[in-house]
């Protein structure tokens, strides 16, 4: 009905369609992820990242050696594919405040987080994700200070920075493209305040034609690896996806409210689906209620590529997100080959 | 008395002379062409008495003038030359009674031609004294006594030929019809109910004659019998075959500088528009052109919601149905339509934009009218008729069947499920008018529209279902007592009430009830006096007091989240607000028009307002000034100067979703302009002008804390501004038999400024506005039009690049200067034709009416792909036929 709708409209006022955007074509960030601890795997357990929780005194003036002391280090992880060139890839980050755009706003201090190279990413056996380190210092510090000044009150609910990634071909600067990732830091208001974790998955089910299959965490660079069984499915199949999420996945969180109290609030979940081929029924799934009531199921169905003259080995991402900057991202693949 | 006799001494002078002229040629006509041989003379049609000059009838002096008169070959005069010039004041009087002469053209070689002819006009005093003494029988060798002019003959003897002028297609009974009994050289006027007398008409037979410039020559024979009288019934047919009927716009006082009147004709037959009165407005000089068709009303680079539409001086919120439908108001209801793009007087108030004014038609007791119409989108009606000689009504009614076609055109539902698509809109109008004569006129008006759209889809294989119900509906009713008063003065009560609600309804198909919802009931009570009149022969007061009530509630099921924290995706249960506004406004106003001198005319102004909105109390104070300056008899130039103010609407301060702390937005207008008639069916019309706008109301996402500790955000702040400036041109060829239209070209520019940003272009920055609309009569029931636009197009902001948030999935466009490139100019032309068919009670109207015929691809936007990488265009209406047809009795 959305759709027929969509067309009626569409047909007066001139509509044009567009690229996909479920569909990974060419060069695009896919995820960032923040995690205060990248020695574990963000995709099976929880792990704080984008929003750290101090204890601050407000009836004193706040002490930068007080707040460092209770900040860690976050690493960010930026996964990236290229699906339509096998070439080197070259990045950079940089910290900064984000403006509207979600560009640093060069008004304000800007620390380089660092740069480099990445092998082709979708080629190269061993994951390429450009990879950096906030670290809690007197720049960092520095920023949060602007923040603060920028909007004062508004930093009563956290004070928010965030990472400007950019990604480009290693000789053409015309083809980089840009992501932002979100942080904060907040004062423990009010007192039960804690840090949010980033979301996890436990697996991700599928099934054709009612017949359940096992989805392996594994990239299609990795389809050789002993581990990974990468299912083969006929082109033109429609597979049902579906997340299954631990049982605390959702965390219940407690935040400060205009009017001076608190309102405690359990998270939602959303899932992006990506891939390099195919159509998916539902590009987003997940989240909450809409103006209608409706709460969208957390699967999708995805209809493997019809044309397909050679057997194909399709990456998919499930990228899973909360409403607090928490992200984690499940990538696999998907044996793709011409019916009999 | 004394003026009215003297105007028609001099017709009778002018008719004697033009029956000359019938009989042997005009003064001898300038030599024609060598090779062209004249083959009919000019015959005098229609002529306009003189105003006799005030200080020469007060010195008893009269006077001949010999004129040239230069006649175009549709018998329309051209041009006027004095021969001998007299003085006094006689040759600008002759120069401009004969410029409104109508001739039937004269012929040469056969074929209707320009001529230039020669005559004299004779400035006479012949007084008559009041009361009229009774017709009595002259003595014998007196000459013979005159009557009324409806009445023709020996006034001594009886009536023995009588009749009524009465229009074709409209029953309309005709004033101002020149009825003769050719072979006994005998004239009658019509009077004001058509009526005419021939007294003493002898037994024969005859031929009678009707002749009005506005429609085609009438010629009936008769026989009368000895010792019998006769009743006639003269059907007129327009000329050009259609029924309309022209609306003259009378003298009036004019207490501002620049207003721009559409006549009823105007309304309806202009391509494009729909036959809406309203979108018509949007073709004259100082509107941007609105994106897609909407009824906007977008003046002098002002937003939307600063321009008043005010209904008989009350205001009203849009006129249109939603989704930019046609406008409510069937333009059978309306007198005159009227915008005021600036420097509007102080009766229009609590806008800093323009001023739209809707003038309300009384009824007549005139015997039983209609029309209908049906076209592809809806069908409506309109009925006036007498309760009583002097109580009547008039009833409008439309209803759309739009959601009847969209069962074709959307696929059909799954099986097991359910599809239900339905926009459906109506209006209606009535008022009733009681005739009270000297004591005044009472009137009760009312209208009402209503917009429905629901949307029921239910698929059993889905998860998701939806049942979204929208409904606007309006409501209003004007009562009003005109009485007059003095010699010349006018006094206007009118009171108002209105209600207007708003519903939105949305719930999963198989819901009990809503999950979300929001309702707006919006009641006002206004309240109207206004004297106008001429306090003395120098002094025009227009003044009166304008209170307006409004109290508004709102209902809302909404998720509203109040936390500190910067989020998207949250899911919020929504909750139940009950919130509410009131507002009291109370205004007087006043401008006076003080004729300094013949050629000056100053109209200073002021309006005072004071509200109390959600218990805060605002005060306005608008003074304002204009000056006309008649450099010529056809060249004015004019200027204006002044305040205006535009209160908050009361929503703006509520506490929770408001800042009580908002203030009045003000406005300086000023403009100076001419106005050029260099023929009387021409004029040129031209302004430029300045808008500073300050104060504005714009929207500010800071949170402030309380002294409690509680923050709030700040929402709106007083802190915009937006100015404007432009020149504007309207060049009108006035409404003749066969043709009218206008060339209107607008040159714009409006910048706003906002805390922290720049200057930039506002939404609605057009630079470049032109509009040129004409429509034609070539005969026999047709009516041709064509109307083309050009405009720039619309300003953008570019987008540069986008950015990956990681954190939503969605890009961040990168977004260049704000609103520094435009979309391409839109340039579209609308053509329609009609063809009526006249029949003695009744006419038929055939129409078709096509919207951009020839289907140029106009851009309203840009529309881009999920990572802003590529753009397309958004464009306007491709082609779109409408074909309908009225009937009207």
């Amino acid at each position: 009905m959305r759709a027929s709708l969509a067309a009626v409209i569409c047909t007066a006022a001139g509509c044009t369609t567009f690229e996909d955007p479920s569909i990974v074509l060419d060069l695009r960030i896919v995820a960032i992820t923040a995690s205060l601890d990248p020695t574990s795997s963000s995709i099976i357990h929880p792990t704080y990242g984008p929003e750290q929780v101090i204890d601050i005194d407000l009836t004193k003036p706040p002490n930068p050696t007080e707040i460092l002391a209770q900040l860690k280090p976050t690493t960010i992880e930026v996964i990236v594919a290229d699906p339509a060139r096998h070439r080197d890839l070259r990045w950079s980050m940089r910290l900064c405040l984000l403006g509207e755009d979600d560009r640093c706003d060069e008004t304000h201090p800007v620390i380089e987080l660092g740069s480099g190279l990445i092998s082709d990413p979708d080629d190269a056996l061993t994951p390429q994700r450009p990879m950096a380190d906030v670290i809690p210092d007197q720049q960092l510090l520095a920023i949060l200070r602007e923040a603060v000044e920028a909007n004062p009150v508004q930093a009563l609910g956290g004070i928010e920075y965030g990472v400007e990634v950019e990604i480009a071909d290693l000789v053409d600067p015309t083809t980089a493209i840009y992501g932002a990732k979100h942080l904060r830091v907040a004062g423990r208001i009010p007192a039960g305040r804690g840090a949010n974790m980033n979301p996890y998955l436990n697996y991700l089910d599928a099934a054709i034609g009612g017949i359940g299959l096992l989805i392996p965490r594994c990239r299609c660079a990795e389809a050789d690896e002993p581990d990974c069984n990468i299912p083969e499915m006929d082109a033109g199949t429609t597979v049902t996806l579906f997340p299954v999420e631990p049982e605390t996945v959702r965390e219940t969180y407690i935040t400060p409210t205009l009017t001076g109290g608190s309102a405690e609030l359990t998270e939602t979940i959303t899932y992006q689906w990506l891939a390099a081929n195919g159509s998916f029924s539902d590009e987003t799934t997940g989240g909450g209620h809409d103006i209608l009531g409706n709460q969208s199921l957390l699967g999708t169905e995805w209809r493997t590529p019809r044309a397909v003259k050679e057997p194909m080995y399709v990456p998919l991402w499930v990228i899973q997100r909360d409403e607090r900057y928490g992200v984690n991202v499940l990538e696999t693949c998907i044996h793709v080959v011409p019916p009999l | 008395m004394l003026r009215w006799s003297l105007a028609i001494a001099l017709v009778a002078v002018w008719s004697a002379r033009a029956t000359a002229d019938d009989a042997r040629p005009p003064d001898p006509p300038p030599p024609a062409k060598p090779t062209g041989v004249i083959t009919k003379q000019p015959k005098l049609l229609q002529a306009v008495a003189p105003d006799y000059p005030p200080a020469a009838l007060a010195a008893g002096k009269t006077a001949q003038v010999k004129v040239r008169i230069k006649i175009d070959a549709a018998g329309l005069v051209a041009g006027v030359d004095v021969v001998d010039k007299v003085g006094d004041g006689f040759d600008e009087a002759a120069v401009a009674a004969a410029l409104q002469y109508v001739f039937e053209p004269a012929e040469i070689d056969g074929v209707p031609a320009p001529i230039t002819v020669e005559t004299t006009i004779n400035f006479v005093i012949e007084q008559v004294e009041e009361p009229e003494p009774p017709p009595q029988r002259p003595p014998p060798g007196a000459g013979t006594p005159s009557g009324p002019p409806n009445h023709a003959g020996d006034m001594a003897l009886p009536v023995t030929i009588e009749g009524t002028v009465v229009e074709r297609g409209t029953r309309r009974k005709l004033a101002g019809v020149i009825v003769s009994v050719a072979e006994l050289g005998l004239d009658a006027v019509s009077g004001e109910d058509g009526s005419f007398y021939f007294h003493g008409v002898p037994a024969g037979t005859y031929k009678v004659l009707a002749v009005d410039q506005k429609f085609d020559r009438l010629e009936r024979p008769i026989t009368l019998a000895k010792r019998e009288k006769v009743e006639v019934r003269l059907w007129m047919r327009p000329r050009g075959g259609n029924p309309y009927e022209t609306v003259v716009e009378g003298e009036r006082e004019v207490l501002e500088v620049t207003r721009r009147t559409l006549q009823r004709q105007q309304l309806t037959s202009v391509p494009g528009t729909f036959g809406d009165p309203i979108r018509v407005i949007q073709t004259l000089p100082g509107m941007q052109r609105a994106p897609f068709g909407l009824g906007l009303l977008l003046v002098r680079g002002s937003n939307p919601d600063d321009t008043g539409i005010y209904v008989d001086g009350h205001e009203v919120p849009s006129l249109f149905h939603f989704l930019g439908g046609p406008s409510i108001f069937n333009v059978e209801m309306l007198e005159s339509l009227e915008l005021y793009p600036g420097g509007f007087p102080a009766r229009f108030g609590r806008k800093h934009g323009g001023a739209v004014a809707l003038e309300l038609r009384p009824t007549k007791s005139d015997g039983i009218h209609g029309s209908a119409k049906v076209d592809f989108i809806d069908a409506g009606g309109y009925l006036r008729a007498p309760i009583t000689k002097d109580l009547s009504f008039a009833f409008a009614g439309r209803r759309s069947y739009i959601d009847a076609f969209l069962g074709f055109v959307l696929p059909d539902p799954p099986a097991g499920g359910q599809r239900i698509v339905t926009p459906v809109y109506y209006d209606y109008a009535g008022r009733l008018d009681y005739e009270m004569r000297e004591d005044g006129r009472l009137g009760l008006f009312a209208i009402g529209s209503s917009d429905t759209l629901r949307v029921i889809d239910q698929d059993p294989d889905s998860a998701v279902s939806t049942d979204l119900s929208t409904a606007v509906k309006f409501f209003r009713v004007i009562g009003s007592y005109v009485r007059p008063f003095g010699d010349d003065m006018k006094l206007t009560l009118s009171p108002a009430w209105g209600r207007d609600t708003l519903t939105f309804t949305g719930a999963q198909a198989e819901a009990a009830g809503p999950f979300t919802s929001i309702g707006v009931v919006n009641n006002s009570l206004s309240y109207r006096a206004r004297i106008a009149g001429r306090l003395s022969k120098h002094v025009y007061l227009d003044s009166g007091l304008d209170v307006l009530s409004r109290v508004t509630t709102y209902e809302a099921l909404l998720p509203v989240d109040d936390s500190l924290i910067n989020r998207d995706g949250v899911d919020i249960p929504p909750s139940q607000f009950f919130r509410g506004a009131s507002s009291l406004g109370v205004g007087v106003h006043a401008d006076v028009g003080i004729d300094v001198s013949k050629k000056l005319k100053l109209i200073p102004g002021l309006r005072l307002d004071t509200y109390i909105i959600d218990g805060q109390d605002r005060a306005s104070i608008d003074p304002r000034i204009a000056a006309r300056y008649k450099l010529r008899g056809d060249l004015t130039i004019k200027g204006h100067l002044g305040e205006f103010s535009q209160p908050p609407q009361p929503e703006a301060l509520d506490k929770r979703f408001g800042n009580p702390n908002v203030g009045v937005e003000h406005a300086t207008h000023v403009g100076v302009g001419y106005e050029w008639v260099p023929h009387r069916l021409w004029k040129i019309d031209s302004e430029i002008y300045y808008v500073r706008r300050r104060g504005i109301i714009v929207f500010e996402p800071d949170l402030v804390q309380n002294d409690d500790g509680t923050f709030e955000q700040v929402r709106f702040v007083n802190s915009g501004r937006r100015d404007s400036y432009g020149f504007e041109i309207l060049i009108k060829r006035e409404i003749s038999e066969r043709l009218f239209g206008w060339l209107s070209y607008t040159f714009s520019r409006a910048h706003q400024k906002r805390p922290g940003q720049d200057w930039s272009a506002t939404a609605f920055d057009q630079p470049h506005v032109m509009n040129a609309v004409a429509s034609w009569k070539p005969g026999k029931g047709w009516e041709l039009g064509v109307r083309f636009q050009l405009a720039s197009g619309r300003p953008e902001t570019p987008v540069l690049g986008a950015t990956y948030d990681a954190d939503s999935g969605n890009y961040v466009p990168v977004r260049g200067e704000l609103r520094s490139v435009r979309v391409p100019m839109f340039t579209q032309l609308d053509v329609r034709a009609e063809k009526n068919w006249l029949y003695k009670t009744w006419s038929l109207g055939l129409y078709i009416d096509i919207i951009n015929v020839t289907n140029a691809e106009n851009v309203e936007a840009t529309q881009y792909d999920y990572r802003f990488r590529e753009s397309a265009p958004v464009t306007s209406f491709p082609i779109l036929p409408t074909l309908g047809v009225k009937g009207t009795w």
